[in-house]
């Protein structure tokens, strides 16, 4: 669709360097705001309710801006970096990037693992396909609120889960109370959560692939395993990298499932960075909220980009 | 924090935010509010907001001032408890105020902090006719920030029946609630003392009491330094840690709506907890159930003395208020002792003005409210600084540990006090 530069003129200079002058040929008639004038509107959303709050946060976050300054925000002083070592010393700050770090390692993995298994069973050809593609992902379109709630009665004390576990004969857990169990718990409703959107991302993935370069293997000899191995899983590595993204942005700012499932508890255990920088926005601490928030942005960068180096398909 | 650079980050910060005020439409602009009342009706319309249960049962209520002042409208928008502080924080921010609200005492400092209130005008009201603790949290600097339109007042309630038919008496000091519970169990209750597990702001209001019944205290006696780790409050500390170690209270026990269930059952039997629970109960197993099974007595003794955790709510104008004015005289017409006698009536919570205690016929003489009524007198408030909030909610964190036994009291107050000191009083 991009238009071809067309060489108009070119000669050689007498230091022996070709030099070529571009023109962009354009459309008969489009003038050159048209395009802009299309992607105006989006743009002048984003400008008031993303781009400009952004670089206000931006700008607070290396200021001491609190509740004190409300009615008069020009009161907040500049302290320049002070504000994000505040924050990177904060000991529940650090306490809470350790929390994150265990719930990204924990769900990560295993929501990509699951969505790619289920991925492979729907696209072998099962039989209620549309049935189950649209009952693995019914969770990613389930309200969080309410879904959490249901968890929260279920591993209640003295609820289904635990009054089944004590029928059988196994006795009852503390789930949501007990530090080792609260954990797997908020991790298990965010994989619940998120195993959706891996699986159909991975099976449209998976038909992508043309079906040729998987005959000629089998015609090679190739094994079922040798041909997920040889073939499907190195031609994935786009999808892979796509779902492996999404899917860190979303465990590493982890929130709601904390926050609905376990208060932050037991002893702390699972309050994200995330939930930390709610508190401080509670508190009345904006500009320490701010700063949290740009540091979870910049761990969430630094990591998408190390993903990209090393899952960058290779040419 | 360090100030540098001032005039430049003024400049910035100047730019900003008159994109941010363009944006939210509005500045305000802080007329100081009004220097006197007359005693001509309300007239206007009157935007209040009101969290909790209160800000529902207002409006039903609020219709006899209504009646009184015919010129006027009374608006009550109710919120939330627990997002009345953030829309009030946001109002401010953005100049949109409404002309009154209710906040409650346990965080209305860091509100007093926002410098959105009004004081209260001179002459007003009489401070003389309001508990002297209750009006002395309202007040900053001399300045009255609000006024104190009801008390609460944490006491020890218990299933007197049960505590009858097996002959066990009512804790009068600390050693007498393990000897309570001890005697409990025996009767097959295997928790019976319930002590507040969310581990949060509610946790260090159990801890403010405990460490005044043990000569300590949370804070200076100046407001201006954090003293959570003195003998006297690890001593405290302990003492309600035990009470989890020793195997009385659960570590995960019953939550703010769980008690009447749980009392109900007989699954625990014994709480500080607040004058709202023979209700509570009375609507889960029938009326009269509370006055025939509850008893109530001023919290167990410690070394020094009974005292109880006591807070409550309060009425303030802003100082954006479009219509100060009939605010104000509505906040007079809600502390008068007739009227604060009726709102006791409509909805239970104890009057601040000490006459409504003498002209309500049940106040004066429903025997659950006597020990509430001692303990009001002696009662303590939470420390009065805007960063209570952080810290108390920072300490219940803390005070987690010493319930699950994972660290000691010493240990769990020595960490608070760090963390205390880093966040501050706020008032500073």
């Amino acid at each position: 669709m991009t238009p071809s530069p067309t060489i108009v003129s070119g000669e050689l200079a007498p230091t022996g360097q070709l030099s070529v002058s571009v023109k962009r040929t354009s459309r008969v008639g489009v003038p050159p705001w048209v395009p802009w004038a299309f992607v105006a509107p989006f743009l002048a959303l984003f400008t008031i309710f993303v781009a400009i709050p952004a670089l206000i946060a931006l700008v607070a976050s290396f200021t001491d801006v609190g509740v004190k300054n409300l009615r008069n925000l020009l009161s907040a002083n500049f302290v320049g970096f002070d504000t994000f070592a505040d924050v990177l010393g904060n000991t529940e700050f650090q306490r809470s990037v350790a929390n994150t770090a265990q719930l990204v390692l924990l769900t990560v993995p295993i929501t990509m693992a699951i969505g790619f298994a289920l991925a492979i069973v729907l696209d072998s050809g099962l039989k209620q396909r549309g049935f189950y593609r649209a009952a693995f992902y019914l969770p990613v379109v389930t309200n969080i609120v309410g879904a959490a709630m249901i968890w929260r009665y279920a591993f209640a004390n003295s609820g289904v889960i635990n009054s089944m576990l004590e029928n059988v004969g196994i006795g009852a857990q503390d789930w949501l109370s007990d530090p080792a169990l609260a954990v797997p718990m908020v991790a298990s409703l965010g994989i619940w959560r998120n195993i959706g959107i891996a699986m159909i991302l991975f099976l449209a993935g998976l038909q992508s692939i043309p079906t040729e370069l998987r005959e000629a293997a089998a015609i090679d000899g190739a094994g079922y395993w040798r041909t997920m191995f040889g073939i499907t899983i190195p031609l994935m590595r786009p999808t892979t990298l796509l779902v492996s993204v999404l899917l860190l942005i979303f465990f590493i700012s982890i929130f709601e499932e904390p926050l609905l499932l376990t208060r932050g508890g037991p002893l702390g255990s699972t309050k994200s960075i995330s939930y930390w920088i709610y508190d401080q926005f509670g508190y009345g601490n904006f500009s320490d909220a701010l700063a949290g928030s740009f540091v979870l942005l910049m761990i969430v960068g630094v990591i998408s980009f190390i993903q990209f180096r090393v899952l960058r398909p290779k040419t | 924090m360090k100030i540098t650079s001032r005039r430049s980050s003024q400049a910035i910060v100047a730019g900003l935010a008159i994109v941010a005020l363009t944006l939210t439409g509005c500045a305000g602009n802080g007329t100081a509010g009004v220097s006197s009342i007359d005693d001509a009706p309300a007239t206007g319309v009157v935007e209040f907001w009101a969290g909790g249960s209160e800000g529902e049962a207002l409006p039903e209520f609020i219709k006899q001032f209504e009646a009184e002042n015919p010129e006027v409208t009374v608006n009550v928008t109710a919120i939330p408890a627990g997002e009345l502080d953030a829309k009030l924080i946001a109002a401010i921010v953005a100049g949109t105020v409404p002309d009154m609200v209710f906040t409650y005492t346990q965080t209305q400092r860091s509100i007093f902090n926002t410098g959105g209130l009004a004081p209260m005008p001179e002459g007003l009201l009489n401070p003389d006719d309001f508990f002297e603790a209750a009006w002395d949290s309202n007040t900053i600097d001399g300045e009255t920030l609000a006024v104190p339109w009801y008390v609460y007042a944490l006491v020890f309630y218990y299933r007197k029946d049960l505590a009858e038919q097996y002959g066990i008496a009512a804790p009068t000091t600390w050693e007498g609630v393990r000897e309570f519970a001890q005697a409990f169990q025996a009767q097959g209750v295997k928790k019976p003392i319930v002590l507040s597990t969310s581990y949060d702001q509610f946790s260090s209001e159990d801890l403010v009491a405990f460490s005044a019944q043990n000569g300590g205290s949370l804070l200076s006696a100046d407001n201006t330094t954090w003293t959570l780790n003195t003998p006297e409050n690890v001593a405290a500390l302990e003492y309600w840690g035990s009470l989890f170690t020793d195997g009385y209270a659960a570590t995960v026990g019953p939550d703010f709506m769980g008690m009447a269930p749980s009392f109900s059952a007989a699954e625990s039997v014994g709480a500080n907890y607040g004058q709202w629970f023979p209700s509570f109960l009375d609507e889960a197993n029938g009326a009269g159930w509370s006055a025939e099974n509850m008893g109530t007595v001023i919290p167990p003794a410690g070394p020094a003395g009974s005292f109880s955790a006591i807070g409550g709510g309060s009425l303030a104008v802003l100082k954006d208020a479009a219509n100060p004015e009939a605010a104000w005289k509505l906040v007079r017409w809600m502390s008068s002792a007739a009227t604060q006698s009726d709102w006791f009536d409509a909805f239970g919570n104890l009057p601040t003005v000490a006459e409504a205690w003498t002209l309500n016929s049940t106040i004066a003489s429903d025997t659950l409210l006597d020990a509430v009524k001692a303990a009001v007198a002696t009662g303590t408030y939470g420390p009065q600084v805007p960063n209570w909030t952080e810290v108390s909610n920072m300490l219940g964190a803390q005070m987690e540990k010493v319930a699950r036994g994972t660290a000691t009291a010493q240990e769990a107050l020595d960490e608070a006090q760090t963390q205390a000191e880093a966040i501050g009083t706020g008032a500073e």
